[in-house]
């Protein structure tokens, strides 16, 4: 082809003597010369591009074998709890400044569950939680609350994941799906301390140890109902109403939430709790101011109503924003009191066994505010109402009162991140007949390790 | 009776593919969903659980995004830890056995590119850092050629075998790319779908 070429533009380049011959000769030969200049042209260009898209599609495999071996060779980008367990430790403690004591909410059989007796510093207690997949069919969960000389199960169940139809089964002890601040531990609250309502109900919150089936219907609205069979060795129920076979407390929850707009989502929801305690223990003081031991044997049955809105603007709760929870409860106990106390040092109770039926109810509301990254403030207003409370006989060593037990909290923390909190929190405490306290709580609440995501 | 029966079986019978007529999908961040809506035309109702002034490691398993999530026959999200928040919520709250990691109806994006930034040492001293590589994948202009290839060859594959209806209308593969897109969205869908996104790097 060079060589072609070359001859012809040599040949061109020569002249010749016959000038009129020699001008049709070189334009027929430079029209030759155009002709197969432009093929040589195409046929390179042609190569070029052929070689290209063959570059490209050997640079696209080795893209491609490049990043099918880097994801057959390192770990697949899940979670990194995907195999290994989330382990994580949450360390809470406070300062506390206030009256010393145990201080029972007055007017009500005090639930067993922690009572914050300490003052000055306390470690609270350590919870160490652990959680993974089982299979592809179920999720497992346990979380120990360790303090001196204890572990305490606060839950221990297996979830299931595959069910469909909107339906998860969950078994083994749980916290019961009831209300709204029922499901959340400590670490999670909004206040340093349990609002009285829970307080009085369960003592922190209700734990079952059962089943409990929930089933999400398939609709625009959230709407989700749930039921629960359990032992109920807890309170409201107790150790003797379990010890048997079958369920001795069962709970059923209604739940229904949206959104208003981007920047507004809402739940709301009613539960109920029934359990039937034998010779349910608590101390009371009587009308001599000695403990008296009391024991309940009958039936309790309470209603709960519960109502959360959140609000952060466009739906980003980063920067600002709000949450407004109110819960409220009432509660019938009926049976038999048994109250026992030392006579012979002066108690008033003679081990008499009476009817004991009692109609209380109570609730709270609470508003937290997040006004800049990291800071929020709250209040919250407890106030439980003594309602109606029969002794019987036991009157005449009890006593029943119609004080409304109430008290006003306002607190404010930072996170400096989503892992650790210290909250300071103020409390004018009127629980307690007679003896209001003002007290003050420096909290912190720190999380180490992988901690699963909280529910709304 | 008889009748009554008969009408109300026919009714139920009618009722039955209608109601599965579109492929539900959540997505879990707004540009999944364009790319699904594209993808799957008028075949699937698309919703998305944050918007684009939403940020997505922040947000909360609302009711309203289990209610979502309960009734997706697919979920469509970054992956990656990205969600970590509140996807998991979903996962295990929502009774709905498809949307499981592992199953057909989870299209984790992530999984089909590899990450960059994937830190050596992991330690929280360093803050809230993603142990498995920057999952910022839906902001981030694809590093490489083969990405949005990926993401759609892998996308028209979750969304394909879904339901009868569905699996038997939606392209093989070969075309998924050049489906024609819903009316009135006149982009030339073979030109690579993830050209118009955002092009920043977070």
């Amino acid at each position: 082809m060079k060589k072609t070429i070359l001859a012809v533009a040599i040949a061109a380049a020569l002249p010749w003597s016959a000038a009129a011959r020699a001008v049709t000769d070189i334009d027929a030969l430079r029209a030759e010369f155009n002709q197969k200049f432009k093929a040589l042209q195409g046929d390179y260009e042609a190569r070029l591009k052929a070689l290209e898209s063959r570059v490209q599609t050997a640079e696209i495999k080795a893209d491609n074998a490049q990043q099918d071996a880097a994801a057959n060779a390192s770990p697949p980008p899940v979670s990194a709890g995907a195999f290994n367990p989330e382990i994580s430790l949450i360390l809470q403690g406070a300062y506390l400044d206030r009256a010393g004591g145990e201080r029972p909410i007055t007017g009500f059989l005090p639930a067993g569950g922690h009572a914050h007796t300490e003052r000055g510093f306390t470690l609270d207690h350590t919870e160490l939680v652990m959680s993974a997949n089982i299979d592809p069919y179920s999720r497992g969960l346990v979380n120990l609350a360790v303090a001196d000389d204890e572990v305490e199960v606060e839950e221990a169940w297996f979830q299931t994941l595959r069910l469909g139809h909107g339906l998860t089964v969950k078994g083994g002890r749980f916290l019961s799906g009831i209300g709204y601040q029922n499901e959340k531990h400590p670490h999670a609250w909004d206040f340093a301390d349990n609002n009285l309502m829970y307080s009085a109900l369960f003592g922190e919150h209700l734990v079952q140890d059962g089943l409990q089936v929930r089933w999400l219907a398939p609709t625009e609205l959230f709407l989700e109902l749930g039921a629960e069979v359990a032992k109920g060795q807890f309170f409201p129920g107790s150790d003797g109403g379990a010890d048997k076979n079958g369920a001795d407390a069962w709970a059923a929850f209604a739940h229904v939430g949206g959104d208003v707009g981007a920047s507004h989502a809402w739940r709301a929801g009613v539960s109920y709790v029934r359990a039937s305690p034998r010779e349910r223990e608590a101390f009371l003081d009587d009308l001599n101011d000695f403990e008296a031991l009391s024991l309940f044997s009958g039936t309790s049955k309470a209603w709960l109503a519960d109502f959360v809105w959140k609000w952060s603007p466009d739906g980003n709760p980063r920067q600002r924003n709000f949450i407004f929870t109110a819960e409220y409860f009432d509660r019938d106990e009926d049976g038999d009191l048994l109250c026992e106390d030392a006579t012979a040092d002066g108690g008033a109770c003679s081990g008499l066994t009476d009817r004991y039926a009692s109609d209380q109810s109570g609730g709270y509301a609470q508003a937290v505010y997040q006004f800049m990254p990291r800071w929020r403030i709250g209040t919250r207003y407890d106030r439980l109402s003594a309602g109606s409370v029969d002794f019987g006989a036991n009157e005449a060593f009890l006593g029943s009162t119609d004080y409304d037990p109430s008290r006003w909290s306002l607190m404010t923390d930072y996170s400096p991140s989503e892992y650790s909190r210290f909250r300071l929190q103020f409390a004018r405490d009127k629980s307690v007949q007679g003896d209001p306290d003002n007290q003050v709580i420096l909290q912190y609440i720190m999380s180490i390790g992988p901690h699963g995501a909280h529910k709304f | 009776m008889k009748s009554l029966i008969a009408f109300v079986l026919t009714a139920l019978v009618l009722a039955a593919p209608a109601a599965r007529a579109a492929l539900n999908v959540l997505a879990c961040e707004p540009e999944w969903m364009a790319l699904t809506q594209e993808l799957a035309g008028d075949l699937a109702e698309v919703s998305t659980a944050t918007t684009a002034l939403q940020d997505p490691h922040r947000i909360q398993a609302r009711p309203s995004l289990l209610a979502k999530a309960r009734r997706a026959d697919l979920l469509v999200c970054s992956g990656a830890e990205l969600e970590s928040g509140w996807l998991p919520l979903l996962h295990r709250e929502a009774g709905n056995g498809r949307i499981q990691p592992g199953q057909p109806g989870y299209f984790e994006a992530a999984r089909f590119v590899r990450l960059i930034d994937r830190p050596a040492v992991l330690d929280r001293a360093m803050g809230d850092i993603h142990a498995a590589g920057n999952p910022h994948l839906h902001r981030t202009r694809a590093t490489s050629r083969a990405w949005p290839t990926r993401w759609r060859s892998g996308l028209a594959r979750s969304i394909r075998p879904m339901p009868l209806a569905i699996g038997s209308a939606m392209p093989t593969s070969s075309s998924a790319g050049r489906r024609p897109s819903r009316a009135g969205n006149s982009r030339p869908a073979g030109s690579g779908a993830l050209r118009w996104w955002p092009i920043t790097r977070t």
